[in-house]
C-alpha cells in the first residue's frame, strides 16, 4: 500500500514537473534546499548551545568525520556482508514461497476469498515479535536474522500476489480456455503476465520490510551487522558514530528502494509496449 | 456475497486456522519440534488463561494507551501539516518529495535517537511511533484535499461562506475518505512501531511482556504474549474493515 502510493505520487510529480515551467520547480528546489539547510543549522546551533546535553548532539563535523572513518577503515565490510546476506537471502526465501502460495491461492475464487483476509490479518502483526522463536531455533548468528527477514517478506509478497490476481481479465482466461491451454500454460501465459506489476510491487515491499526486519532484529540480538553496530554505538554513547551509521543505513535503504523502483518501472514500460503491439495485431 | 457464500468462506478460514494449530500441536507432541522453543497451542492457551488478568490485560492497556497517544499526536500534526501543504502549493510540492523519501525510509530504525532524547520511557515509544505514523497522514491529507472538486469550493465562495465554513462544510467532508485511508495507514505503522519498540528495548506493555518471558525462557508465556499481539492485530484489522464499510454505506 505504502509503496504504491509512493510510486504513483512520485510518478505524478515527474509528470507535473515536466509540464510546469522551470521557474516554479526552481522555487520548490529552493524550499527543499532551505529546509535541509535549516535542519543542519538548527542541529549546529544545538551543538553550540548544548550545555549539559552537549554529547547528545555531536557537531556535523564530528558526524561526517565518523562517517568518513567508517567508510575508509574497512571495519564496515564484514558487517555489510552479514546484513546483506541476511536481507538478500532472507527476502528471496520469504518472497519465493509467498509467490507460489499467492498464485495457488488465486487459482480459485473460493481459496482467494478464504486466504486474502487471513493474510491481511497476519500482515498487521508486528513481525519482530516472533524474533525470539528464531533466536531459539537458529541461535544468535546471522541465520536468525535471515529467518526474520524471510518472515517479514512473506506477507507483503503473498498479499500483493493475491491482490495482483484481480488484474487478470476474465476474458483473457476464457480465451486461454478456448485455446485449451493447460493449467500450467494458463499460469505461464495469462496469469503471470497480467499479475507482473502487482507481483513486482509486492517484491519491492517485501525487500523494504526485509531490511527493517533484519536490521531491527540485529539491534535486539546479534554479533555482527549494521543494526548491531548502531546499537553498539548507542550503548557506548558514541553519538557521532551512531548518527553516521544511521545516515549510512538510510542511504543504503534509499539506494535499494530506488533500484527496486527502476525494476518495476521498467516492467511496467515493457508491459505497456506489449499491450500496444497486442492491440495493433 | 450471499450469506451462504460468506458462511462457506468463514468455515474455510476456520478450518485453515484449526488445521494449522492442530499441525503445530502434533509436531510438538511428537517431539519433531522441541518444546524448548515451541510451545504447543494447548499449553499456550493454558498460559494465556493464567496470565490474562494479572499481566496481559494491564500490558495490553499500556500498549493501547501508547498507541492512542501516538495517534493523537500524529493526527493533530498530520492534519495541520497536510492542510498547510495543501493551502500553499509550492511548499506542498517541495515537501511531498522530502516526505515521500522519508516514508520509504526505515524510520523505525531511528529508535536509538528517540531513546537518546527521551530515555527508556513510554514517551520515547509514543514519539517514535507518532513520527513513523504522521508521514502517511500528512501525504494523504494533502492529496485528498487536492482531489476535492474546485467547483464545490467556488460554490461555497459564491455563497459567501467564510474560509472556516468552507473548510468544515465542504473540504473536510469531501476529503474524508482520503484522509481516512491516511489514518488507516498511519495507525497500522504506529501499531507496529509501538510493539516493535516495546519488544526491543523492554519498555511498556505487550512487547515487553514477550521480551521478558523470552529472557526467562518461559516459552508458554512467550507464546501467550505473541498470540495476544496477534489477537490485538486481528481485532484492529476487523474494526477498521467495519468502519470502512460503514463509511462506504454512509456515502
Amino acid at each position: 500500500m505504502a509503496s504504491s502510493a509512493l510510486a504513483s505520487s512520485s510518478l505524478s510529480l515527474v509528470h507535473r514537473a515536466r509540464r510546469r515551467g522551470s521557474k516554479r520547480s526552481n522555487r520548490q528546489l529552493l524550499i527543499q534546499l532551505l529546509t535541509i539547510a535549516a535542519v543542519l543549522a538548527g542541529w549546529q546551533a544545538l551543538t553550540v548551545a548544548g550545555g549539559s546535553v552537549r554529547e547528545l548532539f555531536p557537531s556535523l563535523a564530528a558526524i561526517f568525520g565518523a562517517l568518513w572513518r567508517l567508510l575508509t577503515d574497512g571495519e564496515l565490510i564484514p558487517h555489510l556482508a552479514v546484513s546483506g546476506y541476511e536481507i538478500g537471502l532472507g527476502a528471496v526465501l520469504g518472497a519465493a514461497p509467498a509467490l507460489l502460495f499467492g498464485l495457488l491461492a488465486s487459482l480459485h475464487p473460493y481459496t482467494r476469498r478464504v486466504f486474502q483476509p487471513l493474510m491481511l490479518y497476519f500482515s498487521a502483526v508486528p513481525y519482530i515479535i516472533i524474533f525470539p522463536v528464531f533466536i531459539l531455533a537458529f541461535t544468535i548468528g546471522p541465520n536468525s536474522k535471515l529467518a526474520m527477514a524471510a518472515a517479514s517478506a512473506f506477507f507483503p509478497m503473498a498479499i500483493n500476489t493475491i491482490a495482483a490476481s484481480f488484474a487478470i481479465r476474465p476474458v483473457h482466461v476464457r480465451v486461454g480456455q478456448a485455446l485449451r491451454l493447460s493449467k500450467c500454460q494458463l499460469v505461464r501465459h495469462i496469469y503471470l503476465p497480467s499479475m507482473a506489476p502487482g507481483i513486482l510491487l509486492g517484491l519491492r515491499m517485501a525487500v523494504a520490510v526485509a531490511i527493517v526486519g533484519a536490521l531491527l532484529a540485529e539491534t535486539k540480538a546479534a554479533r555482527a551487522g549494521l543494526g548491531f553496530l548502531v546499537v553498539g554505538a548507542y550503548r557506548n554513547l558514541d553519538m557521532s558514530r551512531m548518527y553516521a551509521l544511521l545516515l549510512l543505513v538510510f542511504a543504503l535503504a534509499a539506494l535499494i528502494n530506488w533500484l527496486m523502483s527502476l525494476l518495476s518501472a521498467r516492467s511496467a514500460a515493457t508491459r505497456e509496449r506489449s499491450n500496444v503491439s497486442g492491440f495493433l495485431a | 456475497m450471499t450469506l451462504r457464500a460468506r458462511l462457506q468462506v468463514l468455515a474455510g478460514q476456520f478450518a485453515v486456522v484449526v488445521l494449522a494449530l492442530g499441525l503445530l500441536e502434533g509436531l510438538v507432541r511428537s517431539r519433531v519440534l522441541s518444546e524448548l522453543f515451541v510451545a504447543a497451542p494447548s499449553a499456550t492457551f493454558g498460559a494465556f488463561g493464567r496470565i490474562f488478568w494479572k499481566q496481559m490485560l494491564p500490558a495490553a492497556a499500556t500498549t493501547l494507551a501508547e498507541i492512542a497517544a501516538a495517534l493523537g499526536l500524529a493526527v493533530i500534526f498530520g492534519l495541520a501539516a497536510g492542510y498547510v501543504l495543501w493551502r500553499f502549493n509550492d511548499l506542498g510540492q517541495a515537501y511531498e518529495v522530502l516526505l515521500s523519501a522519508l516514508f520509504a525510509a526505515p524510520t523505525l530504525l531511528l529508535y536509538p535517537i528517540a531513546l537518546v532524547f527521551f530515555g527508556r520511557t513510554p514517551l520515547a515509544v509514543v514519539v517514535l511511533a507518532a513520527t513513523v505514523g504522521v508521514i502517511p497522514i500528512v501525504l494523504n491529507t494533502r492529496s485528498a484535499l487536492l482531489r476535492v472538486n474546485p467547483v464545490m469550493i467556488r460554490v461555497g465562495r459564491s455563497m459567501r461562506l467564510s474560509d472556516q465554513r468552507i473548510f468544515r462544510a465542504i473540504l473536510l467532508p469531501a476529503a474524508a475518505p482520503g484522509i481516512f485511508s491516511g489514518l488507516q495507514l498511519g495507525l497500522g505503522y504506529m501499531f507496529k512501531a509501538v510493539l516493535a519498540m516495546e519488544f526491543i528495548v523492554n519498555i511498556g506493555g505487550l512487547g515487553k511482556l514477550v521480551a521478558e518471558s523470552y529472557d526467562l525462557l518461559d516459552m508458554k508465556e512467550m507464546y501467550a504474549g505473541i498470540s495476544a499481539v496477534v489477537v490485538v492485530a486481528i481485532l484492529y484489522v476487523s474494526c477498521l474493515n467495519r468502519v470502512e464499510r460503514g463509511l462506504q454505506r454512509a456515502r
